[in-house]
């Protein structure tokens, strides 16, 4: 094995034990969600607010939340009727990958909506509209 | 040699504009900061949006208490079903946030704290914000047949609840609701009119801001001259363009290849039709060597393109005109977009005017 091909395959095997780096908390905050307050973590890499819960374990799946980053772009483009009025994209995604929006009101009435999965973890809308753009980038 | 001239005259006059600073986010006191970010949800109700952002904007100017607001829900079906529909419009998809401010001033507003009383049982019940039983009760309307039968009502639901998604434990229990009210398989703008009708003519409020003024031709200098007008004597603009731009700026509506035409909202370089959305400009900037404006939008406090310079309010309550971190973020309150991408989309703009 030449000197690249070690490179390579030492480089491969860090990216393999590392963790995903979507998997990290940067910050927490309580958001008081439909009238329950939710602790929700910020991951840095996809600049997404989602359950505390999903960043404790490291594995690319910790929560359902999490997985609809990744399933987002193979949604594909919306349709007339999807996107008619100007719907919220995040919201239409959020409900065609089987989640169930939620809102969270800010002091001042501003709302926030959140995607919740069937494990009941959550995932700011944004962030799914996002990941869902960056399929055409 | 014509088109030389031309060019040099188009860019002078396009020079001639100015870009000081007129931010309508940067006081904390200010009557904008006080109106907040709403989320339109799965609803098509982005004009309604627009045209609460607008009226409530002047409603805090001059004083008056968030309960006695316009909520967008109210005033999407005000246009819809009680002013410019003979039979009632089926749906309160679309529509133009000029002709909401009209259809208020006929129709009066019901106060924000009367139309939340009304919706509070059936978003209860369904365990849904008002964006989604709008949404619920416009697709479960769409999913009736020509020909009902008995047990119509539960197979519609039944589709409603696969199609939406929603948990199927609490629309039952929203279903039955209807059902006793004798409203399953009516138009939501019906529906919405039962509850509504807790708020009678007595209880409703005279819209009093000022006249509105619109604009939906010329070319790129004259919407922008517009733009600047009205954010140099601090007032927000609402405008219309095709969404896909605030992820993809540099898209262009057909109008953009020819600025004579006076149809903004088809193709261009956009790949099928462009989807209009009503947005609210609130603010204009130098930004390195750019002269940028700040679309709010209705799609959430969370909404910010990423990529791109947007402003937020920081949980320590400071504005930031250039949010340094989303993770910083309470709230964002828009994106700034470049004038020449973003006066290239406009297709009207909705400014109500001075007193």
């Amino acid at each position: 094995m030449g000197p690249t091909q070690k490179l390579r395959l030492a480089l491969l095997l860090v990216a393999l034990s590392a963790p995903p780096a979507q998997a990290g908390c940067e910050g927490r905050r309580v958001f008081r969600v439909e009238g329950v307050d939710r602790e929700l973590c910020f991951v840095q890499g996809s600049e997404a607010w989602v359950s505390a819960n999903c960043t404790k374990a490291t594995g690319s799946a910790a929560c359902q939340a999490l997985t609809l980053l990744k399933s987002a772009p193979a949604v594909g483009t919306l349709s007339a009727q999807e996107r008619n009025g100007g719907k919220n994209p995040g919201s239409v995604l959020c409900t065609k990958l089987r989640g169930t929006v939620l809102f969270a009101k800010l002091a001042n009435g501003s709302q926030l909506s959140f995607c919740e999965t069937s494990d009941h973890s959550l995932i700011d809308c944004n962030s799914i509209e996002q990941a869902w753009n960056a399929r055409r980038k | 040699m014509f088109v030389l001239v031309l060019a040099i005259l188009m860019t002078a006059a396009a020079g001639a504009a100015t870009c000081d600073t007129a931010d309508l986010n940067e006081s904390a006191t200010g009557p904008l900061r006080q109106v907040p970010i709403y989320d339109q949800d799965g609803t098509g109700t982005c004009y309604a949006q627009t045209a609460a952002t607008l009226i409530n904007f002047e409603y805090a100017k001059a004083g008056r208490k968030p309960r006695e607001w316009i909520n967008p829900i109210f005033a999407s079906w005000a246009n819809k079903y009680e002013d410019n529909s003979l039979y009632g419009a089926d749906s309160t998809r679309g529509g133009e946030a000029s002709d909401v401010i009209a259809s208020l001033r006929k129709v009066k507003n019901c106060p924000a704290y009367l139309v939340e009383g009304s919706l509070t049982d059936m978003k209860k019940a369904g365990h849904l914000t008002d964006a989604q039983l709008v949404s619920f009760l416009e697709h479960l309307y769409e999913n009736y047949p020509t020909v009902v039968h008995a047990d119509t009502f539960k197979s519609v639901l039944d589709r409603t609840i696969k199609d939406e998604k929603m948990n199927a434990c609490y629309t039952r229990t929203l279903a039955e609701d209807l059902k006793s009210r004798e409203l399953a398989g009516i138009a939501a703008t019906v529906v919405l009119k039962h509850l509504f009708e807790g708020c009678p003519v007595t209880q409703r409020d005279d819209v009093t801001v000022p006249p509105v003024s619109t604009l939906g031709t010329g070319p790129d200098s004259a919407v922008r001259k517009r733009v600047d007008e009205a954010l140099e004597r601090g007032a927000p603009i609402g405008i219309s363009i095709c969404s896909e731009m605030l992820a993809t700026p540099t898209l262009r509506p057909l109008r953009w290849e020819n600025p004579s035409l006076l149809n903004r909202g088809s193709n261009g370089n956009i790949k099928g039709k462009c989807g209009n959305h009503a947005v609210t400009i609130t603010a204009r900037r130098q930004l390195g060597n750019s002269c940028m404006y700040l679309v709010r939008n209705s799609w959430g406090a969370s909404w910010h393109a990423r990529g791109m310079s947007c402003a937020c309010i920081t949980w320590g309550d400071t504005y930031q005109e250039v949010c340094e971190s989303a993770l910083m973020a309470k709230e964002f309150l828009g994106c700034w977009y470049k004038a020449e991408d973003l006066m290239a989309n406009i297709q009207d703009t909705t400014v109500i005017q001075e007193k």
